[in-house]
């Protein structure tokens, strides 16, 4: 069955993330379903001040391939005052296990400003609920995708169904580059 | 065609026969452009170029790729795209016809009339012309099958048909978007105003299930909505 990378790619004020599902599916049009699917889950998790910046879909074994369609759900949906996100830096981690892989941590970003008690993510029954709507999903639809080294000619990827998830805790930041700083050029003042 | 966080120039290969090689430059999409339909092979190499082999046509990942500022050229619209869809996934011609060109010099095929948006479908370029076709009538309604409104937007949210007779009766189809919902109405035979029970922008279709038509063939009857 083809496999495929369905990247979804959000907005939050000036900056901006993006998101990719792995997901075997036997089309280009099945996959994006499956994508959007995903994406509405997640923005069950997100506040209003989240947005749908694009989306695509690519097999990964044929080069250069690109899908691009509407998704059902463009912005985001957890409604609790003051319905915007908290601090850029910090994230929900979820660990993503696939048999005896245990990795492809993910890490939610926009997490919702009213549930930061004390500076400390403290999430609350019903965005729980929507968290393990979104992680139940990526153990029904999402693989991982593992790089094959070396590869010539496809597959270039092996992807593994993920068999369970963990959540990792809360308040981590990412690992790496900070958010919130600007990318690319910068125009001279 | 693609997303981008920066703009470039580098070479694309049309086929997997020809080695001839284009200068491509990556700009943004006016305001109004549509999405390509379907699936395409001339896709941004940024999100395969750890992959070790060349593509045979497409994005050329060991050619050099200049940034560049990403400014639309003037002119284009994005409504349309020149040739067959299948070309894009299989490959350009090695002798194909030559495009015809505009006045400005790019080419005629690209651009269709402006494209529409509106906010039941944002982000989304629609055609200024529609066609609704009504099917499995029931009743009265069968002699109605097959029965074809071409529907032109106004300017503003509505795409409206002309005058026509349907079943003997001058009708009108209206359909509309209203605070993010689409709704429909036709005058003379007398389908009132009717929420869409399925919308989809992309790609874009509208469905009514089983309205009544109350003037002249009764009974009710499906109603599609696709773009010309």
């Amino acid at each position: 069955m083809p496999r495929f990378f369905g990247i979804v790619f959000y907005q939050q004020g000036r900056g901006g993330w993006s998101e990719v599902y792995p997901i075997n599916s036997p089309s280009y049009t099945a996959a994006f379903t499956i994508l959007d699917q995903a994406n509405t889950l997640r923005l069950g998790l997100a506040c209003a001040d989240v947005f749908v910046a694009g989306n695509r879909i690519s097999d990964t074994d044929v080069l250069r391939d690109s899908f691009i369609g509407t998704l059902t759900t463009s912005q985001g949906q957890f409604s609790l005052a003051p319905n915007t996100s908290g601090p850029a830096d910090e994230t929900y981690r979820t660990l993503v296990q696939a048999g005896q892989l245990r990795r492809g941590t993910r890490h939610l970003h926009a997490l919702p400003a009213g549930l930061f008690v004390n500076g400390t993510f403290t999430p609350s029954s019903p965005w729980t609920t929507q968290y393990n709507g979104w992680a139940a999903n990526l153990v029904s639809n999402i693989s991982l995708a593992t790089k094959i080294r070396g590869a010539m000619a496809p597959p270039f990827y092996t992807f593994s169904a993920i068999t369970a998830t963990a959540n990792r805790g809360n308040g981590d930041r990412k690992v790496g580059r900070p958010f919130g700083l600007p990318r690319g050029r910068r125009q001279i003042v | 065609m693609d997303y981008l966080r920066t703009a470039y120039k580098t070479t694309f290969r049309w086929n997997q026969t020809d080695p001839h090689t284009s200068t491509v430059r990556w700009y943004r999409a006016p305001t109004g452009a549509r999405i390509f339909p379907g699936q395409h092979r001339f896709g941004s190499a940024n999100y395969s170029r750890q992959v070790i082999p060349e593509s045979p046509f497409g994005e050329q990942k060991t050619a050099a790729r200049t940034w560049d500022r990403g400014n639309t050229t003037p002119g284009i619209h994005g409504t349309n795209f020149c040739g067959d869809p299948s070309l894009y996934i299989l490959g350009a011609p090695v002798l194909g016809s030559p495009i015809d060109s505009r006045a400005d010099g790019q080419p005629a095929c690209c651009d269709g009339p402006s494209a529409v948006v509106v906010p039941c479908c944002p982000g989304v370029g629609l055609s200024q012309h529609m066609r609704a076709v009504l099917t499995n009538g029931q009743g009265l309604a069968a002699l109605l099958d097959n029965y074809v409104f071409d529907l032109f937007w106004d300017g503003n949210v509505t795409w409206s048909s002309p005058n026509q007779l349907a079943c003997g009766i001058t009708s009108q189809a209206n359909i509309v978007c209203s605070q993010g919902l689409w709704f429909l109405t036709v005058s003379g035979i007398g389908i009132g105003v009717a929420q869409a029970t399925t919308a989809v922008c992309q790609p874009f279709r509208l469905f009514w299930s089983q309205r009544l038509v109350n003037v002249g063939c009764t009974g009710p009857i499906d109603i599609t909505v696709t773009q010309v």
